[in-house]
């Protein structure tokens, strides 16, 4: 039997921190709604979701909040779904003010996206650091993401090398 | 604690970040830079944009040249403007006629032409269809066999790679083709310091690619061995299965020998065995008597296989043996229409060879006995005198007027002899001319003799044939028939006296209809008409021979032109 729309579910995160949230929210991810799925029998017991964070579930609920109600893409609509994620600009005002974050929580949302099974949250967010790393140079990509230079001076001096004739335009 | 970065989200999501995002590719190479994770992420995206499936060490230049490649083609300016108006990013997706060649005025070295070839392939990525294409790769065999294995590798993946998405875009016709430009560039650097030069740009190669190799020589032992180690193979295909059967390729020339070697082989094989083929040509190829089967059992792997046009030229390799297995080819695949035998070819007097001929002739001639047609089902055939009469001959005169046999295209091994008493003895023309029973007058048939290859060292054709028109032992039948005739064109822009005695000539020539004049190299330099003997030449031939079209051979774009410089849109294969 169809659950009534006002049904509560309580999460609860891996720094013990519990949100009680409407059930059609929740079901924005995939892996919880699956396991609703399964569960047949009202429980009390909260859903533990040991790979998220009490601060970063409360921004992936904002989102799911927002975009409650609308339909969730399914496996047939994944081919237009590729057509329409090529366009790193198209995010949607109100998802890119959402996503505004720090680097931290900007991947922290993109793994419990992966996590949680959040296709349209882990799009946005994996748009929103292509966006980032787009039209810069490899050292431009380094310094903005805290990345360590890891070649050697063999291959750097290579990779030098290979720019001097590549910029040749 | 230690702050979330972006290396710490698994790699999954990172090919998802670099590879679904419309990333321009220069990103892709710069996210390469990065770091070493990176670089093992971007790297197989940007591979698997180029179409390369099987990355390797090797192809990293090829991905980071990509960065700055170079477009330019030499005299095709419609050509060019579709092409540079993708390179600037205009919506083109469809393109009739691809012609990319080598710009001869450019200086080349190696990194410009890998340059120009990874843009090349980049940019025939963003088409959706290619009509038809003719591709030069350029110093392709020099590189490799110089260079070591390197190049090999790279070019492989860059050759592959073009070759596979012209197929992809629905390409219907593909000429493959080397030039002998890098040669020069090698041949003048080997001059300056014997093999020094050579050693020079060994060492460029390795500096520009970061691969090293085992102290490769002139010769190219790695090239060597990678040929000598080569199976032919029976199974392999490098083109995706699915892009063979939905091929729509009808017609490949392949004058590139890099083709028929490793390491790109296995694509040519797996190519000649696509079910739409209908034409091929072999010019210039070197083959092995190995190879030379795997082309024909390839060739005969489509079910419904249709090929009716088939040219070998200038293959050098082709011997008794390969000839006689062409035929056995020819005759059990049964669609071939139009045969296209140019030199060298196989002298037919080679008793072996006679013999392996009768011999098959015997075995599948069923009861008719000894008249059975070689090439029953040809409609046009071009080869040696000597070879036409053979196969020709095979049939009897009831059976050649039945056959289809449309046109004949006759190449002349030797046809005058010039004799120190300064007679002419125009004895030697092709026995075929004058046998009513293998040449039957008035059938329509369209013979064309073409003297270009004729043993012209003796001197001046203008002369031979002036005097030729006042031989006196020399019946006029000989040439009846002969409805089209082709003449090197040297001496001819020299002697302008001589115009209306050549053009009587012509005129005495019953039925003759088209006389074809070609630019020929003598002495080391290029014979071509100028526009005002053209014009001269065609007044002449208007009044003396008015029945006699006069064309000349435009060897640069392989069309026929006139004396006005209309194009006619038809072309011969020469050697030139």
């Amino acid at each position: 039997m169809a659950a009534p729309a006002t049904q509560q579910i309580k999460i609860r995160c891996n720094d013990e921190k519990e949100f009680t949230v409407d059930r059609d929210v929740l079901e924005r991810s995939v892996l919880i709604k699956n396991m609703l799925e399964d569960v047949t029998e009202q429980q009390d017991a909260p859903i533990p979701l040991p790979n998220v964070s009490g601060p970063v579930m409360a921004k992936v609920l904002e989102y799911c909040t927002h975009h409650r109600g609308e339909p969730l893409p399914s496996a047939d609509t994944e081919q237009s779904q590729d057509e329409t994620r090529k366009r790193t600009t198209d995010i949607s005002e109100w998802d890119q003010k959402f996503i505004t974050v720090d680097q931290e929580m900007l991947f922290e949302i993109i793994l419990a996206a992966n996590y949680l099974d959040i296709k349209s949250l882990l799009d946005v967010g994996c748009k929103t650091v292509a966006n980032m790393i787009k039209g810069k140079t490899p050292e431009e990509i380094r310094k903005l993401f805290n990345i360590v230079n890891d070649f050697t001076p063999e291959e750097e001096a290579q990779i030098k090398k290979e720019n001097e004739w590549a910029e040749d335009r | 604690m230690h702050t979330l970065n972006l290396q710490d989200l698994p790699t999954e999501l990172l090919q998802k970040i670099f590879v679904t995002n419309d990333f321009p590719r220069e990103n892709l190479i710069s996210i390469a830079r990065v770091s070493r994770r990176f670089n093992s992420i971007a790297i197989p995206a940007v591979l698997a944009l180029y179409g390369i499936r099987q990355p390797s060490k090797q192809f990293k230049a090829c991905v980071w040249c990509g960065t700055a490649v170079q477009l330019f083609s030499e005299g095709k300016r419609g050509k060019v403007d579709v092409l540079s108006g993708l390179a600037l990013g205009f919506d083109i997706t469809e393109v009739e006629e691809l012609d990319w060649r080598i710009d001869a005025e450019r200086s080349y070295t190696m990194d410009v032409l890998f340059k120009d070839y990874g843009r090349l392939l980049r940019i025939l990525q963003r088409l959706q269809r290619i009509k038809t294409a003719s591709i030069s790769f350029e110093g392709l065999n020099y590189f490799s066999a110089w260079a070591g294995a390197a190049p090999i590798g790279i070019w492989r993946g860059l050759m592959e790679g073009i070759l596979n998405v012209l197929v992809e875009r629905g390409c219907k016709s593909l000429v493959i083709y080397h030039g002998s430009l890098v040669a020069q560039i090698f041949v003048k650097t080997k001059k300056r310091g014997e093999s020094e030069g050579v050693a020079v740009m060994v060492q460029r190669t390795k500096n520009l690619f970061g691969v090293s190799t085992t102290s490769p020589t002139l010769e190219g032992p790695t090239w060597k061995m990678a040929r000598s180690k080569a199976s032919v193979p029976m199974k392999l295909a490098n083109l995706s299965e699915a892009a063979r059967r939905s091929s729509q390729l009808q017609r490949i020339h392949i004058s590139s020998c890099m083709l028929l070697h490793p390491p790109l082989s296995h694509w040519t094989y797996s190519i000649l065995a696509t079910p739409s083929l209908t034409s091929l040509t072999l010019c210039g190829l070197e083959f092995t008597a190995l190879e030379w089967e795997a082309i024909l059992s390839w060739l005969a792997i489509p079910l419904k296989a249709k090929l009716v046009e088939l040219t070998i030229e200038r293959c050098h390799r082709f011997t008794t043996s390969t000839a006689t297995s062409l035929i056995e080819f020819i005759v059990q695949l049964g669609s071939l229409t139009h045969l296209r035998l140019g030199p060298p070819f196989p002298d037919v007097s080679n008793p072996d060879f006679k013999r392996t001929l009768q011999n098959f002739k015997s075995k599948s001639g069923v009861e008719s006995g000894d008249n059975v047609q070689v090439l029953p089902n040809l409609v046009s055939l071009e080869a040696f005198s000597d070879w036409i009469e053979l196969l020709l001959s095979s049939s009897s005169p009831s059976q050649t007027q039945r056959s289809n046999l449309k046109s004949l295209y006759i190449r002349a091994r030797t046809v005058f002899f010039h004799t120190y008493f300064n007679h002419l003895c125009p004895v030697a023309l092709p026995p075929v001319l004058s046998s009513p029973v293998l040449l039957p007058r008035g059938s329509g048939l369209q013979v064309t003799l073409d003297l270009y290859q004729a043993d012209t060292d003796s001197g001046n054709l203008e002369g031979y044939i002036s005097q030729l028109s006042r031989s006196t032992d020399m019946s006029p039948e000989v040439f009846e028939g002969i409805t089209h005739l082709v003449l090197p064109s040297w001496d001819f822009t020299l002697s302008l006296p001589h115009y209306e005695a050549t053009c009587r000539f012509f005129a005495m020539w019953k039925g003759l209809e088209e006389v074809i004049f070609a630019p020929s190299t003598k002495g080391g330099t290029l014979k071509v008409w100028e526009k005002g003997d053209k014009v001269t030449f065609s007044a002449h031939a208007r009044k003396w021979c008015p029945n006699v079209k006069v064309f000349w051979y435009n060897h640069m774009e392989h069309r026929l032109t006139n004396a006005e410089g209309v194009v006619e849109d038809r072309f011969y294969v020469m050697n030139i």
